[in-house]
Parts: structure tokens; sequence; C-alpha cells
């Protein structure tokens, strides 16, 4: 298929995590009420050059792998909850979350790990098909901040992938 | 291809050519109203881009409705975790329409298993009434899950009005 020519918009984008089930499993949840500012940081590999006493030889090698990072926002609704995932439980690994998830890294890990998506909406714009770009293993840390509205601003990183599987 | 086929009964303009000056692509799931109708399109689309990429990945629709009262809806792939292939999952799929006799002893069961982070003895038990032409993944996955809420405590407790919906389409 030809490569799309439309414009993709914070609109189209849904961000998704799911526990160690995968995304076809019972536990995932769906960040709703945000402003749409996910944004991911792909280092990819060190690209090492070689000189051979000050020039540049055009000997590049591979170096070390840099893990996928990112962050993004989401307006504060809900604490803590036993009977159903909220977003604040899933970044403090408690409540519903922390009794019913099981981390990607496995069940004793001591780092809690989620699988997340970005799903892009394609299908309704002319595409082939809907867009995801997915990482995985991904431990998260966050600030919480007061005002209106009450934002917590979470930031992301994989124990697995130094580049997103795209599909 | 049975999916084209499909497509073709469920949403006949899905692969008519849109757009002009700028702008080239087809209906795709554009313009259907019905939610369920509209789920099906888009998890036959996506089904049908990744077996023409040659992988053989299970596909969910995930759906929400936003405080607009709109219903968001995207379908996305299953993808097997790290050390699997897309090579060797479409192994696994086609080995899915052995016998079932013959079905748990083949490779694709350590394929699952490593897929679920499960054990092969759990897979093999899991699959041992699977229905021919199962998927065998989507089977291994289901029937665990009712294992493991089965052994969980009655104390256990349940999600109360999900702010995620979840469609699976068949």
């Amino acid at each position: 298929m030809a490569e799309s020519n439309v414009v993709k918009t914070k609109r189209d984008n849904t961000i998704i995590f799911a526990d160690n089930s995968g995304f076809a499993g019972a536990n995932i949840y769906t960040v709703s009420l945000e402003p749409g500012d996910w944004n991911m940081t792909a280092a990819l590999r060190a690209r090492n050059n070689f000189l051979d006493r000050g020039s540049l030889v055009s000997s590049v090698r591979y170096g070390d792998d840099t893990a996928l990072t990112g962050s993004f926002s989401a307006y504060f609704r809900d604490a803590t909850d036993a009977g159903a995932a909220t977003l604040f439980d899933l970044l403090n690994w408690s409540g519903y979350v922390g009794t019913n998830w099981v981390s990607t890294l496995g069940a004793n890990a001591e780092v809690k790990a989620v699988d997340h998506r970005v799903t892009i909406e394609g299908s309704d714009h002319g595409d082939g098909a809907d867009h995801s770009i997915t990482i995985q293993d991904v431990s998260l840390d966050y600030s919480w901040a007061d005002g209106d509205p009450v934002t917590v601003s979470v930031n992301w990183q994989s124990h697995t992938d130094y580049k997103p599987t795209l599909a | 291809m049975r999916i084209e086929a499909e497509l073709d009964q469920v949403h006949p303009p899905w692969r008519q050519p849109v757009g002009g000056k700028g702008r080239i692509g087809i209906v795709g799931s554009a313009g259907i109203e019905d939610d369920a109708r509209k789920a099906r399109v888009k998890w036959l689309l996506q089904r049908r881009k990744h077996l023409y990429d040659g992988k053989d990945y299970d596909v969910v629709v995930t759906s929400y409705k936003g405080r607009d009262g709109r219903m968001k809806m995207v379908a996305h792939p299953v993808i097997p975790k790290n050390e699997h292939t897309p090579e060797s999952i479409s192994e696994a799929a086609k080995r899915s329409w052995l016998r079932p006799e013959e079905r748990v002893y083949q490779a694709s069961v350590p394929v699952i298993a490593n897929t679920l982070r499960v054990s092969v003895e759990r897979v093999e038990r899991a699959l041992i009434d699977a229905p021919e032409g199962a998927n065998l993944l989507t089977w291994a996955r289901r029937k665990l899950v009712e294992e493991d809420n089965g052994a969980s405590s009655p104390a256990a407790p349940t999600p109360k009005g999900p702010r995620t919906r979840k469609v699976t389409v068949a």
C-alpha cells in the first residue's frame, strides 16, 4: 500500500496501556481526558565514528542501544479505585491495578511495567487501516500539579525497546 | 481473498478511491454510522493489512465514548512479544489447522507459552479441547483467563462500569 498522505492530528490518537495479558487481554487502560501531547524520543542506537588520526574514515558502527522514552499529560480525575483501573493507580501500581494487573516483566519482577501503545485513526481518513505504535515493557513515573485543571505529567521509559513496533 | 469478499458485503464502497488534489486513498471505514458495522470493517481492514505483510496477527477493536458523546474506535493488532517473529507466528497459525491430537505437540505450543508467559504444560492443557481451525493463541489465552478467574478468590473485586469498553469482533 502507498504511504498515506493524510496528515494526522491529536484527534486521531489514543493512548493505551496493557498488562502481561496483552492488548487483547482483560487488563487494558485507555487514557481519556488528556490534551493530546504524547511524545516519544527514539535515540535508537549510538552510531560510532572512528577516526584515522583525526579524519573520518566512513567506518561507522552501531554502539549502545538507547531505550525509548517519552511523556504525556492527562487531566487528573480519580485517585484510586478497587474495582476499576485508574491512571493514578496505574502510575502507583495500587488499587485495582495493584491487585489484578501483572507486570509485563513477570509477576515477581521488581519493576512494574506495562505495554504501551498509541493508536492512530486511519481507515476513516482513506488509509488502508488504522495505525499503531507499540512500546514494550514500559515503566512509568509522574508529577502531579494543582491548577485548572489538575494535571498529571507522565514519563515513560521502555526496558526492552530501542525502537517501537509499528503496525 | 475472503476478507475482501466480506468487506464487499459489509461495506461495499470500502475500496472506492477518494480524494482529489493532494489526497489519495480509499473509502475504508469512513461514513459508517452503526458502531458494530464500523468495528467489523475496521477489524477486517486491519487483518487485511497485516496479512498482506505476511503477518497473521490477531486484531482487537478498542472503543470508548468521549465526553462529547462520540464513540471513538480503533483497530489494532495483537503483536507477539520480543522473541517471536512474524514468520514464527504465521507458522504457528498454520499448525492450528492440524488435527487436535497432533496440534498440542507442534511447535506452536512453546510459541504461545512464550507469548503468554506461562508454562508449556498450561498451554497444552488449555489447547486440549481446542476446536478444529481455532486460532490457538486466542483459544489458549481465553482458556487461561477462565482458569485464572476460576482459581481466584470469590471476594476478588470485579470491575465496576469500566471506563474503557473493549469490543473484540470475532
